[in-house]
């Protein structure tokens, strides 16, 4: 093996997603796969779960949109993307077929403008309490109109309607999907017709059939990360994909012999959390030791014991099979969440995929 | 640096000012006397961008560039970088690395301004001071080092909310008055911490906001009141203080961790603009 490297198991991600694709029905499953599917590699987590069945992708934003189709993804796979920034144009994404979010009339505008010979597909949103983007209650009725005569125009299509949930509690998110239902039935009024409504991600929708609608995003869940508190991968039926690991670049050896220091080059440049120190453990041969050295931008030390030699593989996080933790422990224990860890993963950490 | 706040920018950025480096690798050398230098740019010159960086460094009088591994050693070749370079982390299995294990970077610690000089009279090793940062947790910016980087990003849309309502997961944040929040397409895998929330400010214009509510793998919130802002307008998120923005030193005080942690952690979604 390399000096560093992220392993991601294809067969856990394709396992994952058809349970989870299995749990929501008959509701569907959207992969999300921005932030390059949260470290593990867009595209090949893109193909690893369409040839699971899967046939809608979240994207985020139209530059990740269209590298999923330059890469072959085909056109009868929704690929979905919302998050626009003001300067872009659609043209490219309407060419290749891609979904796109619609917070706000300019993003209308901007999508008329696009001349692009075929319709877009627009998925209107609606801001339900999050208030990060979707229209607001007072900026919907005008936006739901306007769609609807560009639709008459042949510009675009309304495919679908959603919003996206705070997770605050229960009660919280259930207000939510009650400001949803509103706002579609406010829609319907108007005239428009949605194929597709969808609100929930991995959490909620993973407990909640009430709030699965037509259509549940998951990113975190499919590769074996679980978004809420109290359980493990393992008692939700998933597997985590993905094993960091290095090699033991340094032994500095204690004046006792049996105590040594191992130097193991990944920093938090390669996304070692810098609060990691003193909180995590790592395993090396089967065998877990607290990560209690410094961490530096390319490496951290941790003591170890005189079975461990120079080149062994230690293990940060992974499935649990070599003894290591998982990246959700390590989440708890650096306090965040697994999906800040592995987005964070630096592309100079080469993955390899297992089949 | 002066960085112009156009409003032009389509996306997020981290400007990088290569100008700032020279200036830090003249201002340290000065503070060395006669010893020689060895410029630390593992990590991707701590994420301001490896080949850049060592390009810019190609001029000035520098003894040795050191780098984290092989491979980025093979990077800066490809470039055409001339100045000798060491790898401080040797694959196990390369020839020879048993035998002659980078031992003189580990006895080397990396100096900052302040420190004593090391004793001896060898090269000296300089790390994040280049970039007008510290490696300490708890360090205060040194006013001869000019922060390098500076990251930003376009407010992406504005909307008016009423007062008691809840802002981002968790609703964490919750507004005291009517009032326009704005998005800004900055998340934790663009490298905000997602411990940022509710404690980190940003420059919206001439004023700071601290974030509202938690930070989400793509976005963060800003609550300015009544405070004009449009769709376009520019957030630095951390840059140049001499500018009004918070500095990294501002992020690494509120976060417990060292200022060259939040450079080196950008994501590499965040494209770099250099400046020279």
């Amino acid at each position: 093996m390399t000096l560093r490297e992220a392993v991601v198991d294809l067969g856990a991600v394709r396992h994952n997603a058809t349970a989870l694709a299995q749990r929501v029905a008959p509701a569907r499953l959207m992969v999300v796969v921005k932030a390059d599917a949260y470290g593990h590699g867009r595209v090949e987590i893109a193909r690893a779960v369409v040839a699971a069945g899967i046939r809608d992708l979240g994207a985020l934003d139209v530059e990740t949109a269209l590298a999923l189709r330059e890469a072959g993804i085909p056109r009868d796979v929704t690929v979905l993307a919302w998050h626009h920034g003001p300067g872009e144009h659609f043209g490219a994404a309407i060419d290749a077929g891609v979904a796109l979010g619609v917070s706000q009339l300019s993003e209308l505008e901007r999508i008329r403008s696009a001349s692009s010979a075929s319709a877009a597909s627009v998925h209107l949103k609606i801001d339900t309490g999050l208030h990060r983007n979707g229209a607001t209650e007072q900026d919907w009725p005008p936006l739901v109109v306007r769609a609807i005569e560009l639709q008459r125009e042949g510009i675009l299509r309304i495919d679908g309607v959603f919003t996206h949930i705070a997770e605050a509690s229960e009660d919280e998110d259930t207000a939510a999907m009650r400001r949803f239902e509103r706002a579609i039935a406010l829609a319907e009024s108007r005239g428009a017709a949605f194929a597709v409504r969808h609100l929930a991600a991995s959490s909620a929708g993973f407990r909640r059939a009430d709030v699965r609608f037509d259509m549940v995003r998951m990113g975190g869940h499919v590769w074996g990360i679980p978004s809420f508190d109290g359980i493990t991968p393992e008692e939700m039926g998933l597997v985590p994909a993905l094993t960091l690991t290095a090699r033991v670049t340094h032994l500095e050896i204690g004046s006792d012999d049996r105590v040594r220091r191992a130097e193991v080059p990944l920093g938090f440049v390669d996304g070692v959390p810098p609060n990691a120190r003193g909180r995590v453990e790592v395993a090396i041969r089967g065998r877990r030791y607290r990560l209690d050295g410094a961490i530096e931008h390319g490496a951290f030390t941790v003591t170890v014991d005189d079975v461990v030699e120079l080149g062994d593989p230690v293990t940060l996080f992974g499935p649990g099979s070599h003894g290591e933790q998982t990246v959700r422990q390590w989440g708890d224990l650096t306090g965040t969440l697994g999906d800040e860890i592995v987005a964070r993963i630096h592309p100079r950490v080469p993955r390899r995929y297992l089949p | 640096m002066r960085v112009e706040l156009s409003p032009t920018v389509a996306t997020r950025e981290a400007l990088v000012d290569l100008g700032a480096v020279l200036v830090n690798l003249a201002a340290l050398r000065s503070m060395l006397g006669a010893r020689g230098v060895i410029v630390d740019l593992g990590g991707d010159a701590r994420g301001h961008g490896l080949v850049p960086v060592a390009q810019a460094l190609e001029g000035a009088p520098s003894a040795m560039i050191l780098v984290d591994d092989a491979e980025e050693r093979a990077t800066l070749a490809d470039a055409g970088v001339t100045l000798p370079i060491a790898v401080r982390y040797p694959d196990p299995d390369s020839p020879g690395s048993r035998d002659a294990p980078a031992h003189e970077w580990r006895a080397m610690p990396e100096y900052e301004p302040g420190d004593p000089l090391p004793s001896g009279i060898g090269p000296v090793r300089l790390g994040a001071a280049l970039y007008g940062l510290s490696a300490r947790v708890g360090a205060v910016p040194d006013a001869r080092l000019r922060p390098a980087l500076t990251l930003r990003a376009p407010v992406m849309s504005v909307k008016r909310v009423a007062a008691e309502e809840g802002v981002s997961y968790g609703y964490t944040y919750r507004t005291r008055r009517r009032t326009t929040l704005a998005l800004v397409p900055l998340g934790y895998a663009d490298g905000v911490d997602r411990a940022a929330g509710n404690l980190v400010e940003v420059l919206l214009g001439q004023t700071r906001f601290t974030i509202a509510g938690r930070v989400a793998m793509d976005a963060i919130t800003l609550d300015v009141g009544e405070h004009p802002v449009r769709v376009g307008d520019i957030v630095v998120a951390f840059g140049d203080p001499a500018g009004g923005a918070p500095s990294a030193f501002d992020w690494a005080a509120a976060l417990g961790v060292s200022a060259e942690s939040i450079a080196a952690r950008l994501g590499r979604r965040v494209p770099r603009r250099y400046l020279t």
